[in-house]
């Protein structure tokens, strides 16, 4: 079993190395981990940084976004034989620890696509006006793309070779997120969410999507689905 | 009587960008068409403010100026909808463009090593 880490990164020199140093070499049930980092156009040194380390590396000259990004690690991979895909944010956001327990369900064969979850664990280190915008995104979620989640913008995700090929990333922004949900109903791929503890730090913070940014991700996905 | 000259040479004007644009193939008969009649139109609304009014009243609008006002907002909101999917196809064109060449980029080093 071949597994694949899918890092998008854009101006994360101060964060990436860390993340990168925690990545797991082993892991049980696996012959053999790449990391891919998609470099989104970074104006700061996050390619000097990611190119010190054993790592794959994909530019791109411009900034086009992190659903564009995964796409094009998620595409690269695929190339390359990955059996599984794991998806995570460079900003050191997500528990490395946890990606075991993320490909957990793929290697067991049980599921296709596995979803991390804020939720699922203990919510009181989340600031409660993210947690209200991102419990409307789920009640949205569920009207819009008749999924059951509890914790739709969560970027770190597994999914198996079949169902990373048969999920369409048209959305270059943050989007995405909803995109894909969209395409789990759409494939009916079997789908399952493992609970995750998401850090929130200063850094953090100014890196992800402001809660007004939501709405307008909400507003891109509609205007998306009338359109396309 | 000066708005409606000022008017017209801007209509002459536009009309003239038309017919170059037709003439140099960066517009189709289609387009051609549409501009002419379009800014055609506003010539006659312009010297013959009539014609508005018996069209107005035959969509149910009391003034010329407002059936006018009206299908203008409609036609903008149609012409700025246009221009939204036209932005979106070509940004979605320029993220394949920047990941195939990330991607043959990478496999050129791959290939080196």
């Amino acid at each position: 079993m071949k597994l694949a880490i899918v890092i998008p990164a854009f101006n994360e020199e101060r964060v990436i190395g860390s993340v990168l140093k925690q990545l797991p070499r082993k892991l049980p049930g696996i012959d053999s981990v790449d990391t891919v980092v998609v470099n989104d156009g970074s104006t700061d040194n996050t390619e000097k940084v990611v190119n010190s380390f054993d790592v794959i590396i994909l530019n791109h000259i411009i900034n086009r976004g992190q659903g564009a990004a995964l796409k094009t690690g998620i595409e690269y991979v695929l190339q390359h034989d990955a059996d599984i895909i794991v998806t995570l944010d460079a900003d050191g956001q997500h528990p490395v620890d946890d990606i075991e327990h993320l490909i957990a369900p793929i290697l067991a064969g049980t599921h296709d696509v596995v979803l991390g979850s804020r939720f699922l664990k203990d919510e009181s280190n989340i600031p409660p006006l993210r947690r209200g915008v991102l419990k409307l995104g789920v009640i949205f979620t569920r009207i819009l793309s008749r999924i059951k989640v509890t914790d739709t913008h969560n970027g770190f995700r597994a999914f198996s070779q079949d169902a990373a090929s048969k999920i369409k990333i048209v959305q270059d922004r943050m989007a995405h997120a909803s995109e894909i949900l969209d395409e789990i109903v759409l494939n009916k791929l079997r789908y399952t969410e493992v609970p995750v503890t998401i850090t929130y730090n200063a850094y953090s913070r100014t890196k992800g999507q402001s809660s007004f940014a939501m709405f307008k991700i909400a507003m891109k996905f509609i205007i998306a689905k009338i359109t396309h | 009587m000066i708005i409606k000259i000022l008017v017209t040479m801007f209509v002459a004007f536009v009309l003239s960008r038309v017919i170059f644009r037709y003439r140099d193939g960066s517009m189709g008969v289609a387009g051609f068409l549409i501009w002419t009649l379009l800014w055609l139109g506003v010539e006659v609304f312009l010297w013959v403010p009539q014609v508005s009014d018996l069209f107005a009243h035959k969509i149910g609008i009391g003034r010329g100026v407002d059936a006018l006002v009206y299908i203008s907002i409609i036609a903008l909101f149609y012409g700025a909808f246009k221009l939204y999917i036209k932005l979106e196809s070509v940004e979605h064109d320029l993220t394949k463009f920047v990941r195939n060449l990330a991607i043959k980029d990478r496999e050129a080093k791959d290939h080196k090593q």
